[in-house]
């Protein structure tokens, strides 16, 4: 039985917190939760702390959109060897049914990291028209360095198995950037992709429809 | 230049340098740093004392005037040394984000020891 860690990246979600611990425990019990949390001024800390979730807190905010918390999630991940690490975002904008999805490959050998994509089918949330513009060019820029076509180079609900935890969590020693650096960084070690579809939550919605392809 | 400006120059690049030895000795500077300002304590000096060198200097790479030679080696010098102190920040920066997460982990990590003691000593 392979030892999965979700990893949820917080700063100030106090108001989401709970319901994404109660969304991840409720559809996939077997993971261990734990709580990334970058040094937030609110209480978000002591809401995971009352619901049972162990908290890594940052000891000043990192900023930078979470990626220092990710990187300390790796560490975390290795060091305590876990086989796969899913990374998961603490403002209830991901949806906790699709964990068991995009682990699957990662415990069937078939990838060593799974991107959930929210723009392989234009529905669901698609953020804003510049933020879209940026993810695009970005995933472009990275898609050309890779030879991959990449849609969503920016989205943060990801699995990696234990081949990308060693090399973010033990053997690349510089702070991760972006989600571009993941995703090059693991292509030039080696590493092989497979991209899902998911549909982003927004408000009480919920598309459940789900297609994936293996690059 | 002048004798006034060669006295002026002269009484600045020795308290540059009587201030830079003072924070030496207090150890608010230490290392590279410390070289390089010295460096350009040493320079300053030498610029009254050297005058007929720099001018020499100055016509070898095709300047008319010392001073504009002079405006050069420091403009070049501040881009180095901007350089320098980038590629520096950066390094400490990526040192603090490693330290800060590792100081996360362990925290937790004691937490973690110190709850499942109480709760051992509680039984």
């Amino acid at each position: 039985m392979k030892k999965v860690l979700v990893s949820i990246i917080a700063y100030n979600e106090e108001r989401s917190i709970a319901k994404a611990i109660t969304d991840i425990r409720e559809h996939f019990p077997s993971a261990d939760i734990v709580l990334v949390d970058d040094c937030s001024t609110d209480a978000t800390a002591d809401v995971a702390r009352d619901h049972g979730v162990k908290v890594i807190r940052h000891g000043v905010n990192l900023g930078n959109i979470g990626f220092p918390a990710v990187k300390t999630s790796f560490v975390y991940a290795y060091k305590n060897n876990y086989d796969v690490y899913c990374q998961f975002d603490g403002d209830g904008q991901h949806d906790a049914r699709w964990l068991a999805t995009i682990v699957h490959p990662i415990t069937a050998n078939n990838a060593d990291l799974v991107i959930g994509s929210r723009f392989l089918e234009k529905e669901g949330h698609q953020s804003t028209f510049l933020r879209r513009i940026g993810i695009k060019l970005f995933s472009f820029v990275t898609s050309i360095v890779i030879n991959r076509s990449i849609t969503d180079v920016t989205s943060g609900f990801k699995a990696y198995n234990r081949k990308v935890i060693e090399l973010f969590g033990e053997k690349y020693k510089y702070p991760i950037v972006d989600s571009n650096e993941i995703l090059i960084v693991t292509h030039y070690a080696g590493g092989e992709y497979m991209k899902y579809r998911w549909k982003c939550k927004e408000g009480n919605m919920v598309i459940p429809a789900l297609v994936f392809f293996k690059h | 230049m002048g004798p006034k400006f060669s006295i002026v120059s002269a009484f600045l690049a020795v308290s540059a340098l009587f201030f830079i030895l003072y924070v030496l000795r207090t150890r608010k500077l230490r290392g590279g740093f410390v070289v390089s300002w010295m460096m350009i304590a040493g320079i300053m000096i030498s610029v009254p004392l050297a005058e007929s060198f720099y001018i020499q200097l100055a016509g070898f790479v095709g300047l008319h005037r010392a001073i504009d030679m002079i405006i050069v080696v420091a403009v070049v010098f501040c881009l180095i040394y901007n350089f320098y102190l980038a590629v520096n920040v950066q390094r400490l920066n990526d040192q603090i984000q490693q330290l800060v997460s590792l100081v996360a982990i362990l925290e937790s990590d004691v937490e973690e020891l110190s709850h499942n003691k109480r709760g051992h000593e509680g039984r």
